[in-house]
């Protein structure tokens, strides 16, 4: 288990000992570590079920289970939740604005080992696309914490991306607010996540201001346009470009400025190996962000 | 009870004739016994309407036999007079498919097939985990079985969960006039674990009689239907009659020649 998840992973066993209406769903993925919960399996009855490797059916099982009054909680990787069961999320979660809560591994390219069929670089931008669903994507076990237990028991279906990276510093971050790190005066940045870190180290001495997102729907707008300051926009984000733009053209309407994403690119990464050795070739490191941010604002 | 099955079956074309919008007709005639049976003489109901606690529940899988459920529910004092020649107006809670969030008396929006069977099985558990001894009755079509997700439904109640559930299918396809179907359905559903009950779809008494038998554990049943049941003309043309609107000359024959 990677820290966040193991964090996932005791808070919710808190929870399922401590209110009957929350079920635990896996889906037969053996990368996902169930053992965690042997210990109150038991206890909790019929609670937490491995469903199999059939997500589509899975995820109608968690929205029949909401509409009967439990509160699902559906743990498998990322692209086995977005992708292989994308229309279940669309009508049985979106349309039906049920509440549900699905907590994926794997999202981006961290296990690009196993290649394109085991990655999700495209879940952030997909699920945009779903009315009514909540996505969050936090930097750190604690900002995890605090966003999990704001939104396990809301109304809405709401997606957390896992992730492995981390940053070292965390936030008292709030549902749907974005944090403001440092105001500057000749480019705005916004980081995403885990990613904030990156942002950091590059810009840290810089005279720009940096917003930084957990909550990406509902998008803060109000602090994008509030804050926006410079004519410049980077977005770093750890997933395919093209994610948030729908959300920033409509926070900044009427401005003018020039826009970066620092992302990945719409491709298939089948070269394998480790995720990290994907950040130099895709400019995910602080100098190459700094470089174009300091170029950008000279 | 005869008398109210062809007056429910004529309401249903006078509401496309006079909505002015086409509908499912023929997949709609062949599941009102169905439904009668189960609003009338099999459904417990608890409370105000029909979603009180421990009230049992239905969902409609084959969504597009909305207007078949709207009529229903009608009947059972759920939806004004009136308000069925809405149907599919702009602003009407009565569309071309049911939605949770307008009509009342319905728990799940369906439409895009294969979406209603998982559903009701983690309804079902659901009520398990509670307590509550509500059985869920879910409606499928015999074309809607060739769905992936409605046979790893089907496995994942019978190995992994609880609850109460009797899956319907309204086994109407005629393969000779093009229908959709799934074969050797009573086999398949027997080999993935679940009691498999057969009866004839268009008797309200074998119906009554059948879906009584199938109130605990994981049943299906397999009611033999006719597409268009109740006009020669649907009945011998099914898919041509599968989603049209309906003229002022078409209803005349129609309803005159409508019998059970």
């Amino acid at each position: 288990m990677n820290y966040m998840q193991r964090r996932f992973a005791s808070i919710t066993a808190k929870h399922l000992e401590g209110d009957s209406r929350l079920c635990l769903l896996f889906a037969g993925s053996g990368i996902v570590d169930q053992s965690y919960f042997d210990d109150i399996s038991k206890e909790c009855n019929g609670r937490i079920v491995d469903l199999g490797i059939s997500e589509q059916a899975a995820i109608g099982v968690a929205a029949g289970l909401a509409v009967g009054g439990s509160i699902p909680v559906f743990h498998t990787q990322s692209p086995f939740i977005v992708e292989r069961a994308y229309e279940q999320l669309k009508l049985d979660f979106g349309y039906q604005c049920l509440p549900g809560n699905f907590v994926g591994l794997g999202g981006s390219i961290e296990f690009t080992l196993l290649g394109p069929t085991h990655n999700c670089p495209a879940d952030v931008g997909a699920l945009k696309l779903i009315p009514n669903f909540e996505i969050i994507v936090p930097g750190t076990e604690d900002e995890f914490e605090r966003l999990f237990e704001a939104r396990l028991f809301s109304d809405y279906p709401t997606y957390y991306r896992l992730s492995r990276d981390l940053n070292s510093v965390s936030f008292d971050v709030e549902f749907g607010k974005a944090e403001i790190v440092k105001r500057g005066n000749h480019a705005t940045i916004i980081a995403v996540g885990p990613m904030l870190q990156m942002v950091i180290e590059a810009c840290e001495d810089l005279d720009v201001t940096i917003l930084y997102y957990t909550t990406l729907a509902p998008f803060d707008s109000a602090t994008l346009r509030d804050e926006f300051t410079g004519e410049r926009l980077f977005v770093v984000e750890p997933f395919y470009c093209g994610a948030l733009l729908a959300d920033i053209a409509s926070s900044l309407e009427g401005k003018v400025y020039e826009i970066s994403e620092v992302a990945l690119p719409i491709k298939f990464f089948d070269q394998y190996g480790l995720a990290t050795e994907w950040n130099e070739p895709l400019g995910l490191t602080s100098q190459a962000l700094r470089d174009k941010v300091v170029e950008s604002i000279l | 009870m005869t008398k109210r099955l062809v007056e429910q079956r004529n309401l249903i074309l006078e509401i496309v004739l006079r909505s002015g919008w086409a509908g499912h007709l023929s997949s709609n005639m062949s599941i009102i016994e169905i439904l009668n049976a189960l609003y009338f003489e099999v459904m417990h109901f608890e409370g105000k309407g029909l979603s009180g606690r421990g009230s049992d529940r239905f969902v409609l899988g084959k969504g597009h036999a909305a207007l078949a459920l709207y009529t229903t529910l009608f009947y059972k004092g759920q939806i004004k007079h009136e308000d069925l020649y809405l149907y599919n107006s702009r602003g009407s809670s009565l569309g071309g498919h049911p939605c949770r969030h307008k009509v009342p008396g319905v728990d799940v929006s369906t439409g895009s097939l294969g979406h209603a069977l998982p559903i009701a099985v983690g309804m079902a558990h659901s009520y398990y985990l509670q307590g509550i001894k509500s059985t869920v009755f879910t409606l499928l079509g015999d074309g809607e079985m060739n769905e992936g997700a409605v046979w790893e439904a089907l496995l994942i109640a019978e190995q992994k969960l609880q609850g109460n559930l009797c899956a319907i299918v309204d086994c109407n396809a005629d393969v000779t006039k093009g229908s959709n179907y799934t074969p050797a359905l009573a086999n398949k559903l027997t080999a993935f674990g679940w009691t498999v009950h057969e009866c004839d779809g268009h008797d309200i008494n074998a119906l009554t009689k059948t879906l009584k038998k199938c109130k605990e554990g994981f049943n299906a049943v397999l009611a033999n239907t006719v597409k268009g049941k109740g006009y020669p003309a649907m009945e011998k043309e099914p898919e041509i009659w599968h989603y049209r609107a309906v003229s002022s000359d078409d209803y005349i024959a129609l309803s005159r020649e409508c019998s059970i």
